[in-house]
């Protein structure tokens, strides 16, 4: 069932029916904004916690939501940028090496929470490959087939960057793949 | 084919990731449980207008029309155009310059096949 936003944003904003209607929101968005954080840093205890975050975050600024956009994509803004907090924190105090794409992926071939064949674990090893907001701009599209215009609300970014940020993504997976496909 | 149709036949879009059971229902729970105090918005005060509704009308509207000539001959002594181009421009820098370098670097496109993308892409 669609949530109505104008009536879910009123109740978020009434301290009486606060507390119930930010339920209704967490029950809504927690799978899907849960798979957004994951595909973008695959681990799950790390998809987690950022999820958790997202949520305190979209509770603790609720008053500072305008209401001009909808609340998803108000959300998913929150979410984002967490995840690319986390991911150039993370870049910042890793040792670069050659070794970091493979290692990506042989943490996917231990992760118990991860079902891939060999060709998964290569594809996210390709993904991996991808500069942290290319990668996100893929997955929304690929994956979610987030539409353009929505993407650059999230993103920040007008519609034209993200087609042509999609378009290289594309293209630098296949070539990963190039003897396989 | 595309690359991406081609990638989508080869790979697909299935998830290759799992969570621990009961995970989802869970979350919720555990979440809306521990959520910090929401600090209570004051509710602004009635002010009473000291001027009349009408005064106010007039004074709007004059104040609208200083702001539309003022514009105006901002706009037609700094050129509007070179603003919008580096507003334009600032919004491309969302991507890092790393992201921006590899784009252009790649040099995928000629001018032609990049508008005819821009173009028919959905």
């Amino acid at each position: 069932m669609a949530i109505n936003d104008e009536l879910l944003l009123r109740q978020l904003r009434e301290p009486k029916t606060a507390q119930s209607a930010f339920a209704v929101l967490v029950k809504e968005y927690t799978e899907p904004l849960y798979w957004h954080l994951r595909r973008m840093v695959l681990d799950h205890d790390d998809a987690n916690d950022l999820l958790q975050n997202t949520f305190i975050k979209a509770w603790t600024n609720m008053d500072s939501f305008l209401g001009n956009s909808k609340i998803s994509t108000w959300l998913y803004r929150i979410a984002t940028n967490e995840a690319l907090t986390f991911l150039n924190r993370q870049n910042a105090n890793d040792i670069v090496s050659l070794d970091n794409e493979e290692s990506s992926a042989v943490n996917l071939e231990a992760d118990e929470y991860f079902d891939g064949d060999e060709l998964q674990q290569r594809f996210q090893q390709a993904l991996q490959t991808l500069p942290p907001k290319q990668r996100t701009v893929f997955n929304m599209k690929y994956f979610d087939e987030m539409k353009y215009e929505d993407m650059s609300e999230v993103l920040g970014t007008s519609v034209g960057a993200l087609k042509a940020s999609y378009h290289v993504a594309v293209q630098k997976i296949a070539a990963f793949f190039q003897d396989d496909i | 084919m595309s690359d991406e149709e081609i990638i989508k036949a080869k790979i697909g879009t299935e998830n290759p990731f799992k969570v621990p059971e009961g995970y989802f229902e869970t979350f919720q729970q555990q979440l809306l449980g521990s959520l910090p105090e929401r600090a209570a918005v004051e509710p602004e005060p009635v002010r009473t207008p000291l001027w009349g509704k009408a005064r106010r009308t007039w004074l709007s509207v004059a104040a609208a029309f200083v702001g539309v000539v003022v514009l105006f001959a901002t706009l037609h002594q700094t050129g509007g155009t070179k603003e919008s181009a580096s507003l334009a421009a600032a919004d491309e820098m969302a991507f890092t310059e790393d992201e921006m370098a590899d784009y252009i670097a790649s040099s995928v496109f000629d001018d032609y096949t990049l508008y005819s993308y821009l173009t028919n892409e959905e």
